[in-house]
């Protein structure tokens, strides 16, 4: 192949000599880089094409086949078994599971002593929901779509990863409310739906729009992916079933500026609730695959409730309220929560004044509206709350209006803010705060609190005080106490703190005829 | 007659053979250079190489095969390409899953992907490299300043066909690199809102509208990515590719200095042999009557060049198989990402274009219209404008000719590299403007900010030199030499420095967890 140049020319000659040898180099080269190209791609046929995990799978079930046919028809099967890809594919659920293509007996109950992958499915599971119909990542998560173990796990860069053995029931809710399954293997879940029920968790956070406002809607919590939650502070595996799971032990160890209580679980309500969470979620699934145990539990989240007011009352109030007949002071919080069973309030507060605080909430503090457009509750629902409310619990009523009223101190009120206002410093301001508010007791600027207490409201309040509460009686004659005037002065400063109502007329009423009328009709109108 | 007329048919069809064979390949292998060049001149395929080559081009030195490299990275592509549009889904709601079970099942899948998504990275890189080898060779004087044009030219093109790419998995990253795109594209904004008159004349919004085809990155943005990726751009690439090829057979082969070319190591410096009479031409190739002007048979050294079958054919060759091999080991070693399906309500944090933009990502940090838009366009404006300014005679094909332009160079190299540092280094140690004086309007930060400052300190740098040596050779040095610098500091601070927020971070293992 030399290159003949006249030979006459010396230089000639030099430059074919000296690209003669750089082609014998380029000649050599080229032959090796071939070879290693040609051995680049029969690596990659064997790898991927050749001996993929997957058909070694399939190469040792094939074995088991044969070591576990017992008749002649069993033999022949085992004979015909050739590997292949196997998958389930439904169109209408956007499912294309090839998970089958390393587990292939996971419906062949004859694997059930077999090793992983080629067992059998624990449980009837299957009877219920066969792999042809259902897929395996419509109950497991995981990429179904993968042939190798580590891609179907889907850990990383996959929405919904493989969900831990534990915690599969999660998977139950999509199509499932807890009645049904909870004694045919979605027992965890059951008991997960029955805490979130049970242990307050209404009082702060809304599924299907009722609950309290304090802590994030959890409609979707189920679809929410490892990216969307800081990591930070979790100690084992940046997943989101475990983020659910130390959050659950330790809220503030998580989310450092969380305001959710401890929920005090055991490990086993804890997995049980953290399944509950990741059950939530709308994932598009066709209406028809729900069971109805799933519509009933759908149209309980946000349907009427079919519940008593004490029922109502346990839900979405007792987590903050516990049983009502007493002020409790919260340390997590630092706030006083009032005894809206306490026999004190019952007899002071009317009808409407409870309903519209209960409706309206107190906005700004822990106590979140529960109407329609708040937490969800009816007006019909509100009053039945309201009614058990009202409820007698027991305690003493009748000797307040013979304590400190029956010394006959009305007559005479004034309504003077200014005077009020320094009773108010020397009094309240420690607990109220010297603004009416950012104290531990309850907030008396707050605008549904101003709009909806009328003035004999506020001087009955602070003349008899609210029985086994931190507020104590103000009206008495004796020396350093307070005088029905001194009240009514206090009651005028009270005003002063809403923007809307900022002075109060005269009010020419006896307070202690008022509370006679009351007590004698049970409550004040 | 019968007969006859059938011992034709029968010799005819015995001979068929032999005629197919003949017809399509001519007298068959050529056995002679004659032969071999007459082969090269009328093949279609071979006939974009001169019948012979100038011994010079064929030294690895002289252009590290870089242009060839490209073209076969663009011809891998290609291939690569059109095989993975069997399987690809231009749709919003299929086109993730298509690229998984491009990765799963489809045979040799997973290996496309990856030999696609690597050839892509290394083009980019590739074309870069092209282009700084030309310039130090100062291969784009007089004639050639077109082709240099056209160069400049098919480098944008590769960052589109790229940035297009990027966005067809639908996965996180490419969703959110095209997020960063789109509002590069709206950000004029930032100038005709400061102006308030972004209500009148908006063309921020027209251009991410017809970037986008909506005000989100959607379907609509899909099918014109995937339009632009495997139609429109590729198309237009092939054009100027074509063009590129084209002229460099036209403006004589690749540069080389003129006179004779030594002949082995200490052999007669270039230069040394004037156009002397006796020199003169003895040979003439009809061949190439019609070219114009220098070209290597009918130049002073005929006896430089060499037939370009084998010598070139087969130097093509190896560096295809190279390239090739190279994508292959690639693609076998490391799998092309694949985050998880683009999700708008879950913000990649940080979110990172393609590594050849993270460089303007970095400026785009302070302001996007900058960035994005206005120093772009300076600094290609100013790499097209190069040698229409540097008119100067220099040997072309030989790498920094003078010992002055190495000098430059190095003197450019420092500079670039410490004012780049700074450009980073002082911002994220003492704040910027927005840090000092929080109500400071925009528009003041869009004027001023490190990488407006940075261009300026390069202009201004390039300047100096161009009036201290009065050489506009040297003047050129030192822009490309800066951006070049710039463009890698930028880089690697926007790929290895920046974390979630864009903040800096020394290493990746401190990123808080997420």
């Amino acid at each position: 192949m030399r290159s003949k140049p006249d030979r006459s020319d010396p230089r000639a000659e030099a430059v074919g000599q000296q690209v003669e040898a750089q082609d014998k180099r380029v000649k050599a080269l080229l032959v090796i880089v071939s070879l290693a190209v040609v051995a680049a791609l029969i690596y990659d046929g064997l790898r991927d094409e050749v001996f993929p995990e997957w058909r070694a799978h399939q190469r040792e079930y094939g074995k088991l086949l044969v070591a576990k046919a017992t008749d002649e028809a069993e033999r022949e099967a085992a004979d015909a078994f050739k590997p292949a890809v196997r998958q389930v594919v439904l169109p209408d659920r956007g499912i294309i599971d090839r998970c089958i293509s390393c587990h292939v007996g996971v419906d062949d109950p004859r694997m059930s002593d077999a090793p992983q992958p080629h067992t059998s499915h624990p449980g009837d599971y299957l009877k219920w929901h066969p792999t042809n119909e259902f897929g395996c990542t419509a109950c497991h998560d995981g990429d179904g779509r993968a042939l190798t173990w580590d891609d179907a796990r889907g850990d990383e860069h996959w929405d919904f990863p493989l969900l831990p053995v534990g915690l599969t029931q999660a998977s139950c809710g999509r199509c499932h409310g807890g009645d049904d399954i909870a004694e045919s293997g979605g027992r965890l879940f059951a008991l997960g739906e029955t805490l979130y029920l049970t242990k307050g968790c209404s009082s702060c956070h809304k599924i299907g729009g009722r609950g309290g406002s304090m802590g994030p809607d959890l409609d979707s919590e189920g679809l929410k992916i490892p990216q969307q939650l800081d990591m930070t502070h979790v100690e084992g595996p940046h997943t989101v079933a475990q983020w659910l799971t130390e959050h659950f032990e330790d809220p503030q160890r998580i989310v450092p500026e969380s305001q959710m209580k401890q929920p005090q679980l055991s490990y086993h309500e804890t997995q049980a609730l953290t399944l509950y969470m990741l059950s939530l979620g709308d994932r598009g699934l066709p209406v028809s695959v729900l069971a109805p145990s799933k519509h009933n539990s759908l149209y309980q989240q946000s349907g009427p409730l079919n519940m008593t007011g004490e029922e109502l009352y346990e839900r979405f109030c007792a987590s903050c309220h516990d049983t009502g007949t007493y002020g409790r002071y919260d340390e997590f919080y630092t706030k006083f929560i009032p005894a809206v069973r306490g026999a004190t309030y019952t007899l002071v507060a009317s009808d409407e004044y409870v309903d519209e605080n209960i409706r309206r909430g107190r906005p700004g503090t822990l106590m979140p509206a529960w109407g329609e457009t708040g937490g969800g509750l009816s007006d019909d629902e509100i009053t039945r709350i309201r009614e058990f409310l009202m409820e007698p619990t027991g305690g003493p009523t009748h000797d307040m209006q013979a304590g400190p009223l029956a010394g006959g101190a009305v007559g005479g009120l004034t309504w003077d803010a200014t005077r009020g206002a320094e009773a108010f410093a020397r009094h309240c301001a420690a607990c109220h705060g010297p603004e009416g508010s950012d104290g531990p007791a309850p907030e008396l600027s707050n605008e549904v609190f101003q709009e909806s207490a009328s003035e004999m409201f506020i001087w009955l309040t602070i003349a008899l005080g609210r029985r086994n509460t931190a507020m104590p009686s103000f009206l008495a004659p004796v020396a350093g106490g307070l005088s029905a005037a001194d009240i009514s002065d206090l009651v005028a400063h009270v005003r002063t703190f809403s923007p809307a109502t900022p002075t109060v007329s005269a009010i020419d009423e006896d307070p202690q005829a008022s509370l006679r009328t009351a007590h004698d009709s049970r409550r004040l109108q | 007659m019968g007969s006859s007329g059938f011992q034709v048919l029968k010799d005819n069809v015995r001979a068929l053979p032999r005629n197919l064979r003949e017809s399509i390949l001519g007298e068959g292998v050529p056995k002679s250079d004659r032969g071999r060049s007459r082969a090269v001149f009328a093949n279609l395929f071979l006939h974009i190489h001169p019948t012979r080559v100038h011994a010079r081009t064929l030294k690895f030195t002289q252009t590290f095969g870089l242009g060839m490299i490209s073209a076969f990275l663009m011809g891998i592509l290609t291939l690569t390409g059109v095989l993975l549009m069997v399987y690809y889904k231009p749709s919003t709601a299929l086109a993730y899953d298509s690229i998984k079970d491009l990765r799963y099942v489809v045979p040799a899948g997973r290996l496309l992907r990856n030999v696609h998504r690597w050839a892509a990275h290394l083009m980019v890189a590739a074309v870069i490299l092209h282009m700084v080898r030309v310039f130090y060779a100062a291969c784009y004087k007089k004639k050639r300043a077109m082709n240099w044009l056209v160069g400049v030219g098919l480098f944008g093109l590769t960052l589109g066909l790229s940035f297009t790419g990027y966005l067809l998995p639908w996965d996180q990253l490419g969703y959110w690199a095209t997020k960063i795109g789109a509002n590069l594209a709206a950000s004029p904004r930032e100038v005709t809102d400061a102006l308030g008159i972004t209500a009148i004349f908006d063309p921020g919004g027209i251009m991410r509208t017809f970037l986008l085809g909506a005000t989100e990155v959607g379907q609509e943005a899909l099918t014109r990515f995937y339009l632009l990726h495997v139609v429109v751009l590729p198309a237009v690439l092939t054009i100027l590719m074509a063009v590129h090829f084209w002229r460099i057979r036209k403006d004589g082969g690749l540069a080389r200095p003129d006179g004779p070319t030594p002949a082995g190591k200490g052999a007669a410096p270039i230069g040394t042999e004037p156009n002397a009479p006796e020199a003169a031409p003895n040979k003439t190739y009809g061949l190439m009557a019609v070219v114009k002007d220098k070209t290597p048979a009918t130049d002073l050294d005929p006896a430089d060049t060499v037939p370009s079958w084998p010598y070139l054919l087969r130097y093509e060759l190896l560096l295809l198989m190279g390239t090739v091999l190279l994508c292959l080991v690639l693609g076998l070693l490391f799998d092309a990402p694949l985050k998880n399906p683009a999700n708008a309500m879950v913000p990649e944090n940080p979110a990172k274009a393609p590594w050849y933009f993270l460089g303007l990502q970095e400026i785009v940090s302070y302001s996007a219209f900058m960035g994005g838009v206005a120093i772009p366009t300076l600094v290609i404006l100013a790499l097209a404008s190069i040698p229409y300014i540097d008119r100067e005679k220099e040997d072309a094909g030989v790498y920094f000719a003078s010992k002055r332009s190495l000098r430059v160079a190095i003197q450019t190299a420092i500079f670039a590299l410490v004012s780049s540092a700074m450009a980073v280094g002082i911002p994220v140690t003492f704040g910027w403007i927005r840090d000092w004086s929080p109500d400071i309007p925009q528009l003041v930060i869009t004027l001023i900010n490190p990488g407006t400052l940075l261009v300026l300190a390069f202009a201004i740098w390039s300047i100096v030199v161009v009036w201290r040596t009065r050489s506009t050779r040297l003047g050129a040095i030192a822009v490309f030499t800066s951006y070049i610098v710039g463009f890698l500091v930028l880089t690697y601070v926007g790929t290895y420095l920046r974390g979630p927020n864009w903040d800096f971070f020394w290493s990746r293992s401190s990123w808080p967890l997420h």
